[in-house]
């Protein structure tokens, strides 16, 4: 039996990162991992580089562009006419980003010598050493690290077939733009790829359970958000609803729901999309077999190290509590590897930023505002609009702005909230900034570039003194 | 002031929390000079069952003294070629004079005749002969110091200290061990003075209090050498082919092999090991 200092099971941006940091600090490693393509050859990766964040920033660029060419451009003086996209072309392109990003893990687990096992992991029996099934071999592990990640929830009556009723695998690969669009969810998932779809012509409706639209985000950017999907771009979403039921027709589908006021409604569409949040995968993982305790939701219950109960194993990204964004599985993997070599690693769950690719993009890191009122925190706020940025006006992305929240007394920065063009980006420097525990006034009195975006941070952290410059 | 930023960094909050603290009047007006001050400081608040239920982990600043240990250990370590030689002792006839003289050295001195004094005695005698051990280096050069200042490491509730006897090669037994007994109680309390923790020509390590059989001190740095002395334990020895019982303690010499030769070091710790067997050479310095 081929024994290891370290078995992962999932090679998805939680999993491999921690095989590649064990393997990096000298112990030996295997990764097992079970995905395969639609071609049946295995994959590594994950949902991220597969069917998740990757392929879908692919296709949100390649819309994105088309949009810009249509109607963005015009405002530059440049006019095209009869513009066309070739959806198969821009699937292709997407395809060959994740066959290069994830063949790039496999050329890094072969570069730090990962034993990748290709098949399904599961735990057998503990004691001194784990013993695991990795698809049809036996293995031994000193240490276990759980990394299978989660699969997309989907509701009960709405069978998921991944070609007219889809989740987020079969949305990203529709073979024609549907002419009606039904999205499920109006979280990060549905609004993501209501958008790739309803720019590339797709008539989109988005019916959202909760009443509050983007309730984790700031309620100032959820409100800005809310204004520009809807008014600006024409997004349909409804909130509050309760989906009732969902028929085939002859054309495609209907969907029964009742709506805030409790009316009943339908609506027809040709495809549907259920983002309705995801669930861990933990069956068929063999917890049974060892004693490892899942909590009510099917979560592994692990402690703020990610340790399990049971001893030299631990449990990291989606399928632990937690916010599911791959980067902060991605800094589980390293702290756990970390502390398996004897270090001291540690996630700082406070500075985790947050992002959705809509356009313009959504991004915060810390508390919103009205968590800080929910807990009595007394604090000052900054904000600053894009509109006021000769680089923002020059890139003809005036839209959204930057909202920094300190402690009103000790100023150090509890929260930043953004939604604008190149979000993603900018909102690193508001994590380094509570990563060190700055105060606004540091980021105020720190030299920006100019002309640039990044200005309106400092704008915005001047602002919480009242003190902004140029507004 | 302490910092709350990362790895402790000091944030405008924590600069902002320190203004609005009302001075404290010690750092204003207090007599005691500052380096006093720095031993003084209560020991870390750690609680040992909070510690253990969960898995928390506490933060605790490092004390100035802890700081200053700290890093004149690195400094030690990574500048003089260390290394360690070592003998053992026959205990016994230090043991059988010291039961044969306590009760009249005590009425007489006011003081018990411990094992420490037989320690400092021996060194000097062997420092006397070798006095390269007794030396420090300064730059390219080689200092030979005119006197004796022997360090004696003391345990006290903040960490080590080690207090210097000044000219121990001018004391007699009783006030060795009379010095020795004030530094202990005065470093339980935080009360040595800085100017009695600084200079020194020469080291004692004496881990056998604490029950240590065996141990590489490291040098106090720019002194060349340290002894170290060890829990006395019976042990099975071979004397003229026979196998007996001893009180046995193991000697342990690091020097700085950068001005002490090998030569030098095991013939120094070989004129203590001789001297703590036969203590009459003691008097007639041979």
């Amino acid at each position: 039996m081929k024994s290891f200092d370290v078995v992962v099971i999932g090679a998805g941006p939680a999993g491999y990162i921690a095989a590649i940091r064990a393997a990096q600090l000298g112990l030996s490693v295997a990764c097992v991992e079970q995905w395969k393509t639609p071609k049946g050859e295995y994959a590594l990766g994950g949902t991220c580089l597969n069917v998740g964040c990757i392929p879908s920033k692919a296709l949100l660029e390649s819309s994105e562009n088309y949009e810009r060419v249509q109607h963005r451009f015009k405002a530059h003086g440049i006019t095209a006419s009869g513009v066309k996209f070739d959806l198969k072309t821009m699937l292709a392109r997407k395809d060959s980003i994740v066959a290069k990003m994830t063949g790039g893990i496999a050329g890094l687990f072969k570069k730090n010598k990962v034993a990748w096992l290709q098949g399904h992991g599961k735990l057998l029996s503990g004691g001194t050493t784990w013993k695991l099934q990795a698809a049809d071999e036996q293995v031994e592990a000193k240490n276990v690290i759980i990394a299978t990640g989660s699969k997309a929830r989907h509701l009960p009556g709405i069978p998921v077939d991944n070609k007219r009723v889809c989740d987020n695998e079969g949305a990203l690969a529709f073979d024609s733009v549907p002419e009606r669009l039904g999205v499920i969810g109006a979280g990060v998932i549905g609004l993501e790829l209501g958008s790739v779809w309803r720019r590339l012509g797709s008539q989109v409706k988005v019916l959202e359970a909760l009443p509050a639209f983007l309730g984790a985000a700031d309620e100032t950017v959820a409100n800005e958000a809310w204004k520009i999907f809807t008014k600006t771009q024409g997004l349909d979403i409804e909130l509050g609803v309760s989906i009732t039921g969902a028929s085939e027709t002859k054309k495609g589908l209907s969907i029964q729901y009742n709506g805030s006021d409790m009316s009943s409604k339908t609506f027809d569409c040709d495809r549907l999309v259920v983002s309705v949040g995801r669930v861990p995968n933990t069956e068929d993982l063999g917890a049974e077999n060892v004693g490892l305790r899942l909590d009510a939701k099917g979560f592994i219950e692990v402690d703020k190290n990610c340790r399990t109960a049971l001893p030299r194993v631990y449990a990291i990204g989606d399928v632990v509590r937690g916010p599911m964004l791959a980067h902060k599985g991605e800094d589980e993997g390293v702290m756990v590897a970390e502390i398996i070599a004897g270090q001291h690693g540690h996630v700082n769950y406070d500075a985790i930023p947050w992002v959705i690719y809509t356009a313009p993009e959504i991004a915060w890191v810390g508390k919103t505002e009205q968590q800080l009122k929910s807990e009595g925190v007394a604090y000052k706020a900054g904000r600053f609009p894009f509109a006021y940025n000769g680089r923002a006006l020059s890139r003809e992305e005036p839209e959204g702005f930057i909202k920094i929240l300190a402690d009103a007394a000790s100023d150090r920065i509890l929260g930043v909230h953004s939604i604008g063009s190149l979000a993603s980006e900018l909102i690193s420097e508001a994590v380094v900034a509570m990563e060190f525990g700055a105060s606004s006034e540091d980021i105020a009195r720190i030299c920006h570039a100019h002309p640039s975006m990044s200005e309106v941070m400092r704008e915005a952290a001047l602002g919480v003194d009242k003190r902004s410059l140029n507004g | 002031m302490q910092g709350t930023g990362r790895d402790g960094r000091v944030t405008k909050g924590d600069v902002l929390a320190q203004a609005a603290r009302p001075s404290s009047p010690p750092a204003a007006s207090s007599p005691v000079p500052a380096q006093r001050q720095a031993l003084q400081q209560p020991p870390p608040p750690i609680d040992v069952d909070e510690l253990l239920s969960g898995r928390p982990e506490q933060r605790v600043p490092m004390s100035r003294l802890r700081q200053r240990v700290a890093e004149r250990l690195v400094q030690s370590q990574s500048t003089a070629a260390i290394l360690t030689t070592f003998n053992e002792v026959n205990m016994a006839p230090v043991m059988e004079m010291r039961k044969r003289y306590q009760e009249r050295f005590e009425k007489e001195h006011g003081t018990r005749l411990g094992f420490m004094s037989f320690f400092v005695k021996a060194a000097l005698h062997a420092l006397k002969r070798y006095p390269v051990v007794n030396a420090s280096i300064d730059g390219a050069d080689i200092v030979y110091h005119g006197y004796f200042d022997i360090g004696v490491a003391v345990g006290s509730p903040r960490g080590l200290v080690v207090p210097i006897l000044r000219d121990a090669n001018r004391m007699s037994f009783a006030e060795i061990e009379k010095k020795i007994g004030d530094f202990g109680k005065r470093a339980q309390d935080g009360k040595l003075g800085i100017e009695e923790l600084t200079g020194g020509t020469f080291s004692i390590s004496n881990g056998g209090v604490f029950g240590s059989m065996l141990s590489t001190p490291i040098i106090n740095p720019p002194q060349s050498a340290i002894l170290g002395v060890h829990a006395t334990k019976e042990r099975a020895v071979v004397e003229a082919g026979q196998i007996v019982v001893r009180p046995m303690n193991y000697l342990a010499l690091s020097y700085d092999h950068r001005i002490i030769d090998g030569r030098e070091a095991v013939l120094f710790l070989v004129s203590i090991k001789e001297a703590l067997e036969d203590p009459a050479r003691l008097i007639l310095e041979i």
